[in-house]
C-alpha cells in the first residue's frame, strides 16, 4: 500500500487510528501498530511478508547470541552470519539477475536467471535490520528480547516502504515509552499534509511534463526539451521522495514517534558535498557509519573507501548499470571538490556554487532517469543541440505546463522557514500563535481536500521509489 | 587530511539533528490542535462511513463508462495481489462525491496544464470492463 491512495487515506488510516488510540496501554498500542503494519505490507506483497519476518528473525536471534557471547570471537561470528544472511536476501532478490546477466555476457556462459520481482521496500528494511544487529554488536543499543518489538521496528508502516532509514537506536526507547500529545499529533497532520501535496500535486504534474517530453522518440528531442525535461524530472523525484519522507515523519508524530529528517532543501546546495548532506540524509549517514568508517574511513585508503561507498550508493538505487554510473559520477565530483574545487567554491560568490551544483545535479539525473546507455547517449546529444534548439511540439508542451516549473522551484526553496521568520517579527506572541494555529488548521483541511481530489481525478499516480 | 571525511565525522549523527523549522518556533494553541485533529481525522472517518453505507454507482455518466465493481475475495486473488489492485480500482471508481472531486481536480489541473479541457477526448484502456464501448457515445459531441 502507498500513502497516496484513497484506500490508505480513507480505510486503512482511520481504522488504524481508532484501533491505536482507543486502548491506553502502550503494549496494546504496539501490537495494534504491528498488526496494521503487517497488513499494510501484505496489501502490496502478500507473499514476501514472510521474507521480512524471516530477515527480522535472523537479526533477532543473532542479537541474542551476540549478547550471550559478548567479548568472545563467537559474537563476531554471529554478527558476520547475520550480516551475510541479511544481505544475501537483498542480493538474491535485487542483484542476482543483474550480476548473472553481467557474468553471462562477460564469460559467455548461460547461468539461468531467477526472474523474481523485487519485494517492496526490501532495500529499506534490510538496512534497518542491519543497524540493529550491528549496533548490538557495537554495544550501542541494548539487545531486544521480545521478537514482536523488533518486528514492529522493522515493519512499522510509516517508514517501511520508502524511508527514512530509521536506525534502531533512533526509536528503541520510543518503542518502550512515547508520548502522544494532541499538539504533536496536530504537527504530524500538518507535516503529513505537506508531504501529501508534494506527492499528489507537485510530483505528479512535474512527472507529466517530464513524461510528455521524454516519452517520445529521443532523436526528435530538442535542446530546450531536453533541459526542461530533466528539470521537471529533478522536481518530480525530489517532491516524490521528500513528500514520502514528510508523510512518514508526520505519521510517526501522530503515533508519538520522532523519525530523523531525510531532506533539507537539497536544491539550494552550494556544492555537491553540500547536496549529499541535504539529499536522502539517512542513506548517506548509513553508508558513512556502517560502511565508510568501518572500512577505515579517512584514516587509511580513504579514496578506495570513497569509491566503494559511491559504487554501493549507486547500486542501492537500482540493480542497473546506469545507477552504477550515477554513483561513480558523484564520486568524481566529490573527489574533485575535496582535492581542488572545494576551497575555490567556498571563496567564490554563493551564486557560482549554486549554478555549479544545479548543473551537476541535473546532468546526474539524466543517468538516473535513462536506464540504457543508448538512451543516455541520445539524451546528451539532444541536450547539446544535435536535434536543434527547439521544436514546435515541444514548445507547445512546455507552454501548456508553464506554471509547473516556477511553482516547483518556489516550493523547493526554504519558504516555510522564511515565513516563520516573518511571523516571529509580529510583536505579540499571542497573535503569532493564533495566526499559526489558524493557518495550520485551514491548510490541513484544504490540503486533504485538494489531495483527495487529485487522487480521485487522476489515474496518473505512479510511485517512483518502488524500485528500491 | 581529508576535509570531506573530517566534515562527515564532525557532522552530528542523524538522530541528534533537529529540524530547522522546529527550533524556537511558536507552537499552536491546544484548542486549535484539537480542532485540527478532529477536522482531519473526522473527515477520514466520515468518508469511510459514507463509502461503506452509500450505494455504489455502476456507471459514470461524465466519463461514459462502466465503473469497477467490488472484486470477490478468493484466496488465489489475495495471494497473487490481484484482489488488492482490483479493490483499489473499485474504491477509487466508487468514492463518495467522485464527480465533484473530479471537477475540483479539473479546475486545479487547468492551472498547471492547459491541455486538459472537458472537450478533449480521453482514451482510457478499461480492458474487458469497457462494456459500454460504442453504445452511448454521442458522436456529434466528439
Amino acid at each position: 500500500m502507498v500513502f497516496s491512495s484513497l484506500v490508505f487515506l480513507y480505510i486503512f488510516l482511520p481504522l488504524c487510528l481508532a484501533a491505536y488510540f482507543i486502548p491506553k496501554s502502550i503494549r496494546v498500542r504496539n501490537v495494534v501498530l504491528l498488526l496494521f503494519s503487517l497488513v499494510f505490507y501484505a496489501w502490496g506483497e502478500p507473499v514476501y511478508i514472510l521474507l521480512m519476518v524471516a530477515t527480522t528473525a535472523v537479526d533477532f536471534f543473532a542479537g541474542l547470541f551476540i549478547e550471550k557471547y559478548r567479548g568472545t570471537k563467537k559474537a563476531k561470528l554471529f554478527l558476520t552470519l547475520a550480516v551475510v544472511l541479511t544481505l544475501s536476501s537483498l542480493g538474491l532478490f535485487k542483484y542476482y539477475d543483474f550480476f548473472t546477466t553481467a557474468a553471462n555476457s562477460l564469460f559467455s556462459v548461460h547461468i539461468p536467471l531467477l526472474g523474481v520481482s523485487l519485494p517492496i521496500g526490501i532495500s529499506f528494511f534490510t538496512f534497518q535490520a542491519l543497524t540493529y544487529v550491528v549496533d548490538v554488536y557495537r554495544d550501542k543499543v541494548p539487545v531486544q528480547t521480545s521478537f514482536y518489538k523488533l518486528l514492529l521496528y522493522v515493519s512499522m508502516f510509516p517508514q517501511l516502504i520508502a524511508g527514512p532509514i530509521v536506525r534502531y537506536s533512533d526509536v528503541c526507547e520510543q518503542i518502550e515509552v512515547r508520548t502522544c500529545a494532541v499538539q504533536k499529533a496536530a504537527a504530524g497532520v500538518v507535516r503529513f499534509c505537506i508531504g501529501l501535496l508534494k506527492k499528489t500535486i507537485l510530483a505528479n504534474f512535474a512527472g507529466e511534463l517530464c513524461e510528455q517530453l521524454f516519452g517520445g522518440d529521443l532523436s526528435t528531442l530538442s535542446a530546450l526539451g531536453a533541459w526542461v525535461g530533466i528539470l521537471a524530472y529533478a522536481f518530480q523525484i525530489y517532491f516524490d521522495f521528500a513528500g514520502y519522507s514528510d508523510m512518514a515523519i508526520g505519521l510517526g508524530k501522530i503515533f508519538g514517534f520522532d523519525f530523523p529528517e531525510n531532506f533539507r532543501y537539497p536544491y539550494i546546495a552550494r556544492s555537491i558535498n553540500d547536496f549529499w548532506r541535504r539529499w536522502h540524509i539517512t542513506l548517506s549517514t548509513f553508508f558513512r557509519d556502517y560502511v565508510y568508517i568501518p572500512m577505515g574511513g579517512n584514516r587509511k585508503r580513504w579514496a578506495t573507501n570513497m569509491l566503494i561507498v559511491w559504487l554501493l550508493t549507486g547500486l542501492w538505487h537500482g540493480a542497473s548499470w546506469n545507477f552504477v554510473l550515477w554513483g561513480l559520477y558523484y564520486f568524481v565530483f566529490l573527489m574533485l571538490e575535496k582535492l581542488w574545487l572545494g576551497d575555490k567554491l567556498a571563496k567564490a560568490p554563493a551564486i557560482v556554487g549554486h549554478i555549479y551544483s544545479i548543473l551537476v545535479i541535473l546532468v546526474g539525473w539524466a543517468f538516473f532517469y535513462f536506464e540504457s546507455l543508448s538512451e543516455i547517449q541520445a539524451f546528451f546529444l539532444a541536450a547539446f543541440g544535435a536535434n536543434g534548439f527547439s521544436s514546435v511540439t515541444q514548445r507547445t508542451v512546455i507552454v501548456n505546463y508553464i506554471a509547473v516549473l516556477p511553482v516547483c522551484a518556489i516550493c523547493s526553496l526554504p519558504v516555510l522557514p522564511k515565513l516563520r521568520a516573518l511571523l516571529a517579527r509580529v510583536r505579540s506572541e499571542k497573535v503569532q500563535r493564533v495566526m499559526l494555529s489558524v493557518a495550520q488548521t485551514v491548510f490541513s483541511v484544504g490540503a486533504l481536500l485538494v489531495a483527495t481530489a487529485a487522487l480521485v481525478g487522476s489515474s496518473y499516480n505512479p510511485f517512483l521509489y518502488f524500485r528500491f | 587530511m581529508i576535509a570531506f571525511a573530517d566534515k562527515l565525522k564532525k557532522q552530528p549523527a542523524a538522530p541528534q539533528e533537529k529540524p530547522e523549522a522546529a527550533q524556537a518556533s511558536p507552537r499552536i494553541y491546544k484548542p486549535f490542535a484539537v480542532v485540527l485533529c478532529v477536522l482531519f481525522f473526522g473527515a477520514l472517518f466520515a468518508l469511510l462511513l459514507v463509502s461503506v453505507f452509500d450505494t455504489d454507482k455502476t456507471v459514470s455518466e461524465t466519463e461514459n463508462r462502466a465503473l469497477a465493481s467490488r472484486p470477490a475475495v478468493t484466496a488465489a486473488a489475495v495471494f497473487d495481489g490481484s484482489f488488492m489492485t482490483d479493490f483499489e480500482t473499485y474504491y477509487t471508481d466508487t468514492f463518495p462525491f467522485r464527480d465533484q472531486l473530479m471537477q475540483l481536480h479539473e479546475t486545479l489541473s487547468d492551472f498547471f496544464s492547459s491541455t486538459k479541457t472537458s472537450d478533449d477526448i480521453v482514451l482510457v484502456d478499461r480492458g474487458d470492463k469497457d462494456d459500454f464501448a460504442g453504445q452511448d457515445i454521442d458522436y456529434d459531441d466528439a
